[in-house]
């Protein structure tokens, strides 16, 4: 086990920067997530940290090791394919060994070591068969035994679930959690779904373009997002954004003019707004509510639901502002109607203010 | 029950339609091979148990071609030669197009120059090919033992000498077909996932690993179909021994089929030659038939 | 509204099967219609073997044909080799769609013979005397006591020499060895090999393939006294104490002398062969032999092949028509045998070709003679024996000889065992046929 730190790490294909000057540290036993949309740079990162391709700039030390010119295989590092990329000639139990073969040991430890892998994943009687006598979640703990047996200092783990069906992901998201929790082991583990990071993570890191949008604990991110691409998107469904303009500001209060609804005041801001200034209001669906409750100021958004969703835990509404979503999420069961005008309300503490670069602006 | 009754008539009808008219658009095709393939076979075979000449009156003789096969000492020597032949060349030719296509898989400066060059053999006729390769190893003007008497080894008559001649035609052989093997093996490292290749680097394997336990055991189904049609393919050679050495010297380069070629409108011996076409189709079939069970197997 | 349109798809489709099954209908009969059954009946179907240096003397051939007997129409078509050729006749005699007439190497005219599929000439050509013609060449189409097919020309064989390489080595190359005991004195004489080690120039390049090593051995049998087969062409005669003198002489040319190398000069011949690269002093020459020498710049000549005591041997080795047993068109293709074999187109055709005449007279005629090589060859002809080993089982028996011949010129074998393999085996194909 150890600490894994980027410094300045920078990777381009020709003109295209894939990664741009990132820098980071993980620290030792930390389930870390590197989430963010397609084409964003994670799992470039991820094979950037294997020594799968080699960097263009910068530095990865694991542990006390610069590692930054040191070949995959040599890093000690597992990794877990998106794919699973098993043998698919070698029998369960040889696709376990071949890290251990390739290390030269011994029969007998190998023998040792490979069955105790495959009693962590629950394989132990499938050790003779072929992966592709083997159900997906089956392959999938076949790649994790396959990476716990050699005892890497790091596991990466490339969308290792996105090859399985929903209600076996949810059950591998589990056991993954526990299975680091049992081993101790830092992980990075790249996903672009936001839900799985959030369960999953110690610390997540967003990446966007290549660059690191924010680095926070789930719970960070969700509430106090550095930027509105963070805020758009962690969370689901996505926070709902407003165009609107600094219309006024009295000493703690700031009255911004949405297109589509009128006024609305929210005090605490950080004092770096002018009036006129284009802005972006952001609401997170399951912070609107259909009757008005919690502190002042309120704010009140009339609405036109274009179609419900009663779940019974939940109610979900969606409309449209000014041609922009407006999700509103209800807890419990409501009896809204679609096409009838709706009045919903939202604790103005909880709306977030973002400037016009997309930078959230704080509050005291 | 009563749902399965009530729609099976018309799929019935439906389906009897559908042969009928599947037939029929076969046909033209079915014909073809059958006077074209299936006739011929079954004409060779009935042929292999008469004395059949074309010129006299043909009786019926058993077995007796066969029998007489399996004590022609010439006949054992053909079987040998192909053999000879058969391991010769097939075994070569895929290691060699293996390793040339592991190396041109790589992203080398000029692969598709010598990928284009390692398959020209395959496109030049096969005669032209056999004069070429007949100067190349002509014993006293050839560019063969002029590189060797230059390099101070004694000259070889590669196509003269009985125990050279054979190894002299597999060798023109292998120019030829491992191209064949290289762009089939080419083809089948592309199907290998790159991930397998990643993950083998960081389970720690390094270069002859990767080669002797992931890419040649994913080939494994290329290598078994490129084994078995090289097999099938070198058990009939014929062009290139009759245009260089006529079977010859001794009969060391005289192969089943160039035998059988001999037999039939050399000696018009039809029906004995019809008897060891049937004795080759018989081992090319059972060669083809293990080779299919295998690959069925490794694809279970 | 699915049926309705599976109704009025149905005329079309029932068309188009239709016409597919007319299609099919026709197929046996496109398949039927090969040449033979396009060509007119009244047509001489001719398959000639006349190519490469007999090319020009063919096509004269044929034009003075056509000039001479127009009511005839000649359709002829050219193989540029026997195998080929034969090949073709099988298949056709099969089919029953062979041609007219044919020229071939003799023996394979004695194969078709040996089924009954071709015309006894002897009666049907009244106006060609066979007392006229080479009875050396005559021998040799000749099967069951009847003359099944005649000798158009023929080729016959000497010592073709090298005379720069023979006057070299100190030798008149005008007058050739007298006897076995010279020849070997010959060969070893003009043989070089530096050091004792790699060939550079052969004595006598023994063979190219498996006829010429049989055609040398038949020499040397015949110089010792022997002959391939009995009279009677009914029993190998080859394995005698002459068979194996003639053969132990050929081994101790190689294996003692080293005028050669074991294999030399076997390959495809022409101009690449070691004669015709000045790399051999001495060959089995036939007439064919010349073009190629002369080409290459080699001074080139003839001389007659000696017998181990003293005296010359020869052989020759004819073309010849054969008609079809059955052809429809027998009386023109007797027409165009008798035509070939008059004087004036036997003269026409030896000196255009190069090659000995069958007609006695034309032989000796002044054009003919003219021909510095040609005339040779006809004087080496008349060293043949007025016998031939035609028998059906020919091409098996020349195969199986130049196997034990080779076999004895590697060291696999000794002659006498050698011979007397080939000989069993011999014996048993002539006891078949």
């Amino acid at each position: 086990m150890a600490r894994l730190e980027l410094s300045n790490v920078s990777k381009s294909y020709g003109a295209f920067d894939a990664i741009t000057d990132v820098s980071l540290a993980i620290e030792d036993g930390e389930f870390a997530v590197f989430v963010g949309p397609s084409g964003c740079g994670k799992s470039t990162l991820l094979r950037l940290i294997a020594g799968l391709d080699p960097i263009s700039d910068g530095a990865i030390r694991i542990g006390p090791d610069d590692v930054t010119r040191r070949p995959a295989g040599t890093r000690s590092v597992a990794m877990v394919f998106q794919s699973y990329a098993l043998y698919p000639h070698m029998s369960v139990y040889d696709n376990i060994a071949f890290p251990l073969q390739m290390e030269r040991r011994s029969k007998g430890d190998i023998r040792q070591q490979v069955e105790k892998a495959a009693g962590t994943v629950q394989l132990s009687t499938r050790l003779k068969d072929k992966p592709s006598k083997l159900s997906g979640g089956q392959r999938q703990r076949v790649a994790i035994a396959r990476a716990i047996v050699r005892k890497p200092k790091i596991f990466l783990m490339d969308e290792p679930l996105s090859n399985l069906d929903a209600a076996l992901r949810i059950e591998m998201r589990t056991e993954l959690t526990q299975l680091h929790k049992e081993l101790g082991a830092t992980m990075v583990y790249v996903t672009h779904d936001q839900l799985e990071a959030m369960t999953m993570a110690d610390r997540i890191v967003v990446l966007n373009g290549g660059r690191v949008e924010q680095v926070g604990k789930p719970m960070d991110l969700y509430h106090k997002p550095v930027n509105r691409f963070v805020a758009g998107f962690i969370g689901s469904p996505p926070m709902n954004m407003l165009r609107s303009k600094v219309k006024a500001i009295e000493s703690e209060y700031y009255s911004f003019e949405a297109a589509g609804i009128g006024t609305i005041v929210i005090d605490g801001l950080a004092k770096r707004l002018k009036v006129g200034e284009e802005v972006v209001l952001g609401i997170r669906p399951e912070f609107l509510a259909p009757h008005p409750a919690g502190s002042e100021p309120l704010v009140k958004i009339g609405v036109v639901p274009r179609s419900v969703e009663r779940l019974g835990a939940q109610t979900i509404i969606h409309s449209a502002i000014e041609g922009q979503n407006f999700t509103c999420v209800f807890a419990g069961d409501q009896a809204v109607e679609p096409g009838r005008d709706l009045n919903v309300y939202c604790d103005a503490a909880n709306i977030h203010v973002f400037d016009a670069a997309g930078t959230t602006v704080g509050r005291n | 029950m009563a749902l399965q009754n009530s729609t099976s008539r018309p799929i019935k009808t439906v389906s009897f339609h559908q042969t009928w008219s599947a037939y029929a658009f076969l046909a033209p095709a079915l014909v073809i091979l059958f006077l074209s393939l299936l006739l011929p076979a079954v004409a060779t075979l009935l042929m292999s148990f008469t004395d059949v000449s074309f010129l006299k009156p043909t009786n019926f003789i058993g077995f007796d071609n066969y029998i007489k096969l399996f004590n022609d000492t010439r006949f054992q020597q053909a079987v040998g030669n192909t053999i000879h032949y058969t391991v010769g060349v097939t075994f070569p030719t895929m290691v060699l197009g293996l390793l040339a296509a592991v190396a041109l898989n790589q992203n080398v400066p000029g692969r598709i120059a010598f990928r284009t060059i390692f398959y020209l053999p395959v496109l030049t006729s096969l005669i032209a090919a056999a004069v070429v390769w007949a100067y190349v190893y002509e014993p006293y003007a050839g560019p063969l033992n002029g590189v060797l008497t230059r390099v101070g080894l004694p000259p070889q008559p590669w196509l003269q000498n009985p125990s050279l001649a054979m190894n002299s035609l597999i060798i023109m052989a292998i120019w030829r077909d491992f191209g064949t093997a290289m762009i089939i093996y080419l083809a089948g490292l592309q199907d290998i996932p790159n991930d397998l290749y990643e993950a083998a680097r960081l389970d720690g394997a390094k270069g002859k690993d990767i080669f002797l336990r992931i890419t040649v055991p994913m080939l494994s189904s290329v290598t078994f179909y490129l084994l078995i049609i090289l097999i099938v393919q070198t058990f009939q050679v014929f062009g290139a021994i009759y245009v260089m050495t006529q079977g010859g010297p001794l009969g060391s380069t005289e192969t089943v089929v160039y035998q059988m070629y001999q037999t039939a409108f050399g000696y018009t011996e039809f029906g004995y030659s019809a008897a060891m076409s049937t004795i080759l189709f018989l081992t090319i079939l059972v060669f083809s038939i293990i080779g299919t069970r295998i690959m069925r197997r490794k694809d279970a | 509204m699915k049926n309705d349109v599976m109704h009025a798809m149905r005329p079309t489709r029932r068309a188009f099967l239709s016409g597919a099954a007319a299609g099919l209908a026709g197929l046996p009969i496109l398949m039927s219609a090969s040449g033979r059954a396009l060509a007119a009946d009244q047509q001489l179907v001719f398959w000639s073997q006349l190519a490469g240096s007999k090319k020009a003397a063919g096509e004269a051939l044929e034009a003075a044909f056509k000039t001479a007997r127009p009511e005839v129409a000649l359709q002829s078509s050219l193989y540029a080799e026997p195998s080929q050729l034969n090949e073709k006749m099988l298949t056709a005699i099969n089919g029953n769609t062979g041609p007219d007439l044919i020229v071939q190497h003799w023996d394979y005219n004695l194969t078709y013979a040996s089924g009954k599929k071709l015309v006894e000439l002897g009666k049907a050509l009244p106006n060609v005397k066979t007392a006229d013609l080479d009875q050396s060449l005559l021998a040799y189409g000749r099967a069951d006591g009847g003359q099944y097919s005649m000798p158009l020309y023929g080729t016959s064989r000497g010592l073709g020499i090298n005379r720069k390489l023979i006057s070299e080595a100190g030798l008149n190359p005008d007058k050739g060895p007298q006897n076995w005991a010279e020849l070997r004195e010959w060969a070893k004489a003009v043989t070089k090999r530096p050091g004792g080690g790699m060939l550079q120039v052969s004595g006598i390049q023994l063979y190219q393939n498996d006829l010429e090593a049989f055609e040398l051995f038949t020499l040397l049998l015949q110089g010792a006294g022997g002959s391939l087969l009995t009279a009677d062409l009914s029993a190998p005669g080859f394995a005698g104490p002459e068979g194996v003198k003639a053969l132990t002489f050929l081994q101790d040319l190689v294996v003692t002398d080293k005028i050669t190398d074991a294999g030399f000069g076997v390959g495809p011949g022409g101009m690449a062969n070691p004669f015709n690269q000045q790399r051999a002093a001495m060959l089995v020459a036939g007439n064919y032999s010349t073009n190629n020498a002369l080409k290459a710049g080699v001074e080139f000549d003839v001389v007659p092949f000696p017998k181990e005591s003293g005296g010359f041997t020869s052989l020759v080795d004819p073309f010849c028509f054969a008609v079809r047993a059955g052809a429809p068109n027998q009386e023109a293709a007797l027409k165009l045998v008798e035509f070939a074999m008059s004087p004036e187109q036997q003269v026409a055709f030896a000196v255009a070709s190069k090659n000995v005449p069958a007609l006695k007279s034309a032989q000796q005629n002044k054009d003919v003679q003219a021909d510095p090589y040609l005339s040779k060859f006809i004087k080496t002809a008349s060293y043949a024996p007025p016998t031939a080993p035609a028998t059906p089982v020919f091409s098996r028996m020349m195969s199986l000889v130049a196997r034990g011949v080779q076999e004895v010129i590697f060291q696999k074998n000794t002659p006498d065992k050698a011979l007397k393999t080939a000989a069993d085996e011999v014996q048993t194909l002539l006891k078949k046929s």
